[in-house]
Order: C-alpha cells, then structure tokens, then sequence
C-alpha cells in the first residue's frame, strides 16, 4: 500500500486523482479532504499497487480531527488497516519549499518509505526556482521527484519511481516509533531547511506579486464588499435568467416523451403511471439540473480560484462576532451545496465545541437541493418585473431566502456559543493559497460528478417515491361517477367530492392537514412533505404527481409546458401567503435524512442530532405561521 | 513589541519585523506549537502584508514564503522587533 502524505493544499488529491484514474474533490484550499480516500494504480508493466490518499497535516502533532485521521492512519492506530505501508508519498508544494520540508524531515524520522515529491514544478519553475535535484535529494538523504500533479503528463516521473520501487521489492527499514516533536525540535528542523535551500536552491524572487494586488482588492472595505455583492447576484440572477434556456430544451424533450407515451398506450393504469408518476415527477425535477449545475460550477470556480479562504478573512469580523471558529466560515459555504460535504469539513475545526455549533448551524445554509423548491414556487407566484439596471423581482426574492437562511445561522450560532456551547473566543489561523485561473478540467470533473450524482438521485430516489406516491394518490380507486375519469376535454368536472381526496394520499394529507393548515399548508402540500424527508428536491415531483393525478395530466398535454403548468395549477389553488409560507418553511425545515444522518456520525451523539432537528423544525413552523398570518392581513 | 501592534503603516515597505519569541497562549496551548510549525521561529522574518477591513483583523502576513491569516489575538503570542528591513533570512 503507497500513501500520500503531505501539508494541506499542496495537491495531494490531485495527484490521486492522476495516479487512480478517480475523482475526488479537489479545490484551491486548505482542508478540502478530511477523511482517506483509497485507489488502486495499474503500474505500465501490469501489476497494480493501492494508493491511499490522507487529509493534509503540518506535522504529524494534530491539532483536529481532520489531522488526527492521518496520524492515525500512518500509524496504525485503528485496526481495520490490515496491509502495511509500502512507501509513502511525501507530497510538497514545491513553490513552498521553505515551510513545506520540515514536515518531509518530521516524516522521515519515523522510519517510513519516503518518495518526496515536488508538486507544482510549473509553477516554481515559472516563479524562477532553480533547484539542484541531485543535491537536496543528497542533503534529505530521500529520492526526490518533480510533478505537474493537474496535467497527467506532469506524473510519468512519479508513476516510474514507484515503479521502481516495486521492482526492486519494498522492504522496511526499521520498526516504526512516533513521538511528538517538542518545540525546540521543531526549531532545529526549520534552521536545517533553511542551510539546506541555501545549498540546493539560487537565490529567486519569490514574492508572488499578483496574489498580492487581487487581495489589495478583495480584502478592501469598499472593492472587497462589491466584490462580493456582485459575485452572489451574478450568481443568482444567472439561476433565473440564464438557466431558462436549457431549462426549455429539457422541458420540450419531456412534453415529447409525455406525448409519445400518450399516442403508444391505451389510457388506463399504466399509461397513468408513466405518464402522472413517473414523467411528471422526476421530469419536473429533471427541469431543474440546469440550474443546479450553473450554482455548482459558481462555487467550483470559487473554490479553484483561491477566494475561499479570502473570504473567511473578508467575513472573520462576522464570525468572530458571532463567536465562530475562523474556519467555520469554510464549511458554511461549502454546505450551499450540499449540507453533507459542509458538516464533513467542519472536521478541520480543532476545538470540539465550536466545530459542534457549526455542524448545528450548517442546514441553515441554503443548499442546492433547496433551488428546484424555490425557483418553482417563485416562478408562479412572484412576478418577475425588472427592478433596477438588470436586477429582477425573482432573482431577489430568492437572495433574500438565502440571506434569511445566512442570518439566523448566525443568530443561532451566537445564541448557542452563548448558551450551551458558551467557551473562550476560538482562534483562526489559515493559509492563504495562491491565486490560479480555475481549471477547466476541474471544473468539468466537479461539474461531471455534481450531475451524476443528481441525475442518480432522480432515477432512485425521486423516481420511487414518484411511483409510490402516484400509488398513493391513485388507489382505492372511485366510482366511476364520471368525475376526474371523462373524456371532456377542457375542465375536469368536479363531483361535490374530488375522487382524490378519498385516495390513500388523499386520507394521509386531510389526516395531517389539520397541523399544517395555521401555516398555510393543504393537504396536498401535507401528502408531499413526507417523502420530502428523503431528499428536498422530491417535494416537487410529488407535487407534480399530486397536481397531475388530481387534473388528469393526459388532457393538458401539449397546450402549456408541465412546469408552467404546475405552476398555473398552484397558482389557482393556492394564495401568495401559502406560497410564502412554503418558501419560509424551506428555509429551515430539516428535510433531509442524509444531513441527520451525517450530523449524528460526525457529532457522535443522538441528542445533539435530536436538537438540531427539533431547532429547526419549531423555527420552520414558527417563521412559517408568522409569514403566513403576516401575508394574510396583508393580502 | 508583537505582532499585532506591527501597524503596517508606521514602517518602511515592506513592513518587516524579526521574530524574537513565541509566548504561550493562554487559552489554547496549542497555538504555540502551530506556529513553529508553520515557519514562526524565532530570528524568522515576518512581513505583514495585509489587514482585513473593518478594524484590521485578521492580518494576513508573509512567512517564509507563505501567506497565513491570523486573528490579533494570535498575532500577540508573537513578539517581534521592528528593526529586521532588508536582513536577508
């Protein structure tokens, strides 16, 4: 087993990436992977080797949890690691040479394989480094080796070094013995780089001038806020304005498979399924990818460029008010989303106290899942008149759910750190990248990765509760009073019942409306916030099932696109404070058991997982009734 | 002296000062152990290179060839001496 060990952001992943052939996330920041992630190389003479991947560290002393994983992993700490380590990568930046080699001497003192590789040589060598390989690989008395980790042309040395390596058969040296470093080893270390860069390296400029000049301007009060305004409503305007068009393409290529199915079966059941359960549902979710992939690529590009960690310096005044841990702001951003990948990078969150009131905070971030809800309330109740310049009405309405979410994370975090979590105020301390272009393969890959797991998503999840809810709404079937089951055409004669309402779902929803009816909600909304629970985005398809099961979907095929439609259906049954309500009650309601369950393995505690869902659930049915009786009077 | 109270402005550019002690942190004992470990020893120079707005904290200064952001409150573990313009490390 060969192991990739190195200081945080130096691209231990990316060389993973290159090595196995896989895709895990990579990002211009400090802390991007905070558990091991393992592969398999297939060396150019066939045989295989398995690469592990680990969690950035200064040094092998951790100071969170997210380092604790490498130590351990290093050292045999926990017992499922049953092969021995081979060899290990020690991967560096090799513009940071300075910093980044007394962790490769701390390493090497614990007896271990060391191949030191020297990522980014490109960019050392463009920054104008000139270094004497032969020489510091004499001077760490360790192979040395350059890579270009992002292009896969930039890792042949590595592969034929290891290569190597296995040829001549790994052995080791001598038996493993770790103790922290005291301080003054620690010191010896740092001047004994510095005599040997002083042998290996000419003397270079290196003061990265261009790094310099954007954080002048990112970092100050007024260029800096703007900055960021304009990014936030580039991005939101975009989700409404931009994504309209391949929304349409996606939209005309359902209403044709709808019709298609319409004119291949006979009506009855099973045209019913497919046509009410299955297209309705997940085509109506479906609508919404391009959306979803124009936020993705928003925070990939953010993430590659550097910006992150600017923007927990820009915005530290907030969290230190508010008694955050500096880093928190990190996985706040990462949780817009998805709150699963945020609550898992808290893990570089040292004190155990303030990475809990983060984790606890975190679905109040607005996550991606949360945009399909959104944008389809909005796009049939709120008009979308321009405001001013090129601002519109449904681009800032749906900023301003998202700053609902942002400001109570933040009064909740301060309560909290005032309350129960109540400690000395936590510190920060962060490495600032340098800045790069975002790289479009990158971004492909996030991009690729994002629309694979969406579109997996709609396939099993959306998908079966579509059917199953279809089901729902369908059996026990009515008599046939003529009702929903005519020929008519144009508007469905209604019986004095609605045959829908005698279906199970029917019962379901009437059964829990009575709860849900203070804040606004009918029992349509009451049947589709169950399956919600799974996943946010699956209350649209069941919507959408509910809507076309109850207006027979078939006879408004082909007059109206299915999104408009629903949104037209919505609109007659519902009044803008319903719908407002339903926009509040998203942005807090903890629907989504995949957060629940991260939160309860990364806090290790029910009750802390119990109180997260309890918070949010009062404060989504408190916002929700105050916005509904507020829109009420108003109305 | 110590880091936090290096303002930027009072000295020549760049505005460099030499590390002559690391003191511990009261509340988190760690901290002093992070810092050698990410280049903060003594005799080092560190460049302070930028403040955040709003109060000027963070700061943001160069060591060793890498940027680190620091609260104040951190930054004044690190006793430094404004005396260090134009040393070579």
């Amino acid at each position: 087993m060969i192991v990739l060990a190195g200081p945080p952001n130096v691209g231990k992943t990316a060389l993973f990436n290159a090595l196995t052939g896989l895709h895990q996330k990579v990002a211009n920041y400090a802390g991007v992977t905070v558990s091991s992630k393992q592969g398999e190389l297939t060396l150019p003479k066939g045989s295989t080797v398995k690469i592990v991947d680990l969690p950035g560290v200064y040094s092998l002393d951790p100071i969170s949890p997210e380092e604790q994983v490498s130590r351990d992993f290093l050292f045999h700490t926990p017992t499922e690691i049953s092969e021995p380590i081979d060899l290990v990568l020690a991967v560096i930046d090799t513009t940071q040479l300075d910093r980044n080699l007394s962790f490769v001497l701390e390493l090497k003192k614990t007896g271990l394989p060391i191949l030191v590789v020297l990522n980014m040589a490109d960019l050392a060598e463009r920054a104008g480094l000139r270094l004497d390989l032969p020489a510091l690989s004499r001077e760490l008395g360790l192979q040395v080796v350059p890579a270009v980790a992002v292009t896969r042309e930039g890792v042949h040395a590595v592969i034929a070094e290891i290569e190597n390596w296995v040829t001549r058969g790994f052995k080791r040296t001598q038996k493993l013995a770790w103790t922290a470093s005291t301080q003054d080893q620690v010191r010896e270390r740092f001047h004994h780089v510095e005599a040997m860069l002083q042998k290996v390296r000419r003397p270079f400029t290196r003061a990265d001038a261009f790094t310099d000049r954007v954080d002048r301007i990112v970092l100050h009060p007024v260029w800096g806020t703007l900055a960021l305004v304009t990014i936030l409503v580039a991005l939101f305007q975009s989700v409404f304005n931009l994504a309209t068009i391949p929304q349409a393409w996606i939209q005309s290529a359902i209403e044709w498979l709808k019709s298609w199915v319409m004119g291949a079966l006979p009506e009855g059941l099973w045209r019913g399924l497919l046509t009410e359960g299955v297209i309705a549902g997940v085509g109506s979710v479906l609508v919404f990818l391009p959306q979803i992939m124009l936020l993705f690529l928003f925070i990939l590009a953010l993430e590659d460029s550097g910006y992150m960690a600017r923007a927990a310096v820009f915005l530290d005044r907030l969290m230190r008010k508010v008694g955050l841990h500096g880093r928190a702001l990190i996985p706040l951003i990462s949780s817009y989303a998805c709150a699963v990948p945020g609550i898992l990078s808290t893990r570089t969150i040292p004190n155990p106290r303030d990475r809990l009131a983060t984790i606890l905070i975190a679905p109040l971030t607005t996550c991606s899942a949360r945009l399909p809800v959104y944008t389809l309330i909005i796009a049939a109740f709120i008009p979308n008149q321009p405001v001013w310049g090129p601002l519109r009405l449904q681009g800032l309405v749906l900023i301003g759910l998202y700053l609902l979410g942002v400001g109570f994370a933040l009064i909740v975090g301060f309560t909290l750190k005032q309350t129960l979590l109540k400690g000395e105020q936590p510190i920060l301390l962060l490495e600032l990248p340098k800045y790069q272009w975002p790289h479009l393969r990158n971004l492909r890959m996030g991009l690729r990765e994002r629309v694979r797991a969406f579109l997996q998503r709609a396939g099993t999840v959306i998908l079966g509760f579509s059917v199953l809810l279809w089901f729902l709404v369908t059996f026990p079937r009515p008599a046939a009073d003529g009702g929903r089951l005519s020929e008519t055409g144009g508007l469905v004669h209604e019986p004095a019942v609605p045959a829908i309402t005698q279906t199970y779902a029917g019962r379901l929803g009437h059964a829990i409306e009575p709860l849900l009816r203070p804040i606004g909600f009918d029992w349509r909304i009451s049947v589709s916030l169950i399956p919600g629970f799974a996943a946010r985005e699956v209350v649209v398809g069941a919507l959408a099932t509910v809507f076309a099961v109850e207006s027979g979907g078939a006879r408004d095929e082909g007059k109206e696109p299915a999104r408009t439609l629903l949104g037209a259906r919505m609109r007659e049954i519902w009044g803008l404070p319903t719908a407002l309500s339903m926009l509040v009650w998203y942005v807090f309601a903890p629907q989504c058991v995949s957060t629940l369950v991260v939160a309860k393995r990364e806090t290790g505690s029910w009750k802390w997982t119990l109180f997260m869902f309890g918070y949010l659930l009062a404060l989504a049915y408190g916002m929700a009734y105050v916005t509904f009786k507020l829109a009420t009077l108003w109305a | 002296m110590n880091l936090s109270e290096l303002d930027r402005d009072s000295l020549a550019h760049p505005a460099q000062a030499r590390i002559i002690a690391i003191k511990e942190h009261t509340q988190f004992p760690l901290l002093k152990k992070r810092l050698l470990e990410l280049g903060f020893i003594e005799g080092s120079l560190v460049e302070i290179v930028q403040s955040a707005p709003w109060g000027g904290d963070p700061l943001i200064v160069r060591i060793r060839g890498g940027l680190i952001a620091l609260r104040r409150a951190e930054a004044a573990v690190i006793e430094v001496q404004g005396d260090g313009i134009g040393d070579g490390q």
